[in-house]
């Protein structure tokens, strides 16, 4: 992929996660009283994340975080080194390692809720 | 400023991968999740939050502006639009941080 499309997908989900991130501490810190005392439990989150609509919606988050974290990480390589392409390739695909592991963990997570 | 989003940017994407192994915990059921969420009742944990909230934001606010910039608006009044986000910021970070604060550290 070109470096622009790059550029564009790092300040897309950088704008998503404004708003997915707002909802997140919203929801999870701030909507009860007894989240404002972060006493966050299964108990208290049940409701929620039991639900379709906010699986989705907590799996896209979980995504688009990752990917602009990661990508973040290759900026930062990319703007402090010079790599070669070899060299770039094998980052890319470390870092793509990387997200698949954890978006698999953070999808199990729903698995049997 | 581009070292703020890399030394922010780098700290929230740690947070994040200990964060989705905390969540992960969810698929050994409800005991395991508690069990893991405990530990991070203690005080120290949630003045953790509140400066996980000033990362956040500084984060995003450096980033707005930065994204501004390089698309190539507002460079006569850089100085301004960056106090501006400074101080938007700041706010929100207030608004957030001393809720959390009061109801997290101080038990209220």
């Amino acid at each position: 992929m070109s470096t622009a499309i790059h550029w564009w997908l790092q300040r897309l989900t950088g704008a998503l996660l404004l708003l997915l991130l707002a909802g997140h501490f919203w929801v999870e810190h701030f909507l009860t009283q007894e989240l404002r005392r972060g006493e966050l439990s299964y108990q208290a989150i049940a409701g929620r994340i039991t639900h379709p609509a906010w699986q989705a919606i907590d799996i896209a988050f979980l995504i688009v975080a990752l990917y602009h974290g990661l990508a973040g990480v290759r900026n930062i390589v990319l703007d402090y080194s010079r790599v070669g392409p070899r060299a770039l390739r094998l980052l890319t695909w470390a870092l793509a390692a990387v997200g698949a592991m954890w978006a698999w963990w953070g999808i199990e997570a729903f698995r049997g809720l | 400023m581009i070292p703020l989003q890399r030394w922010t940017g780098i700290a929230l994407l740690i947070y994040l991968l200990l964060h989705i192994r905390t969540i992960h915990t969810l698929s050994e059921g409800p005991q395991a999740f508690d069990r893991a969420l405990a530990v991070f009742r203690h005080p120290l944990f949630k003045l953790g939050e509140v400066a996980l909230l000033a990362t956040v934001i500084a984060h995003a606010a450096n980033g707005l502006t930065l994204t501004l910039f390089d698309l190539g608006y507002g460079h006569r009044a850089r100085r301004r639009i960056r106090m501006v986000a400074a101080v938007a910021g700041g706010a929100l970070f207030l608004a957030g941080g001393v809720p959390l604060f009061l109801g997290g550290v101080m038990g209220r």
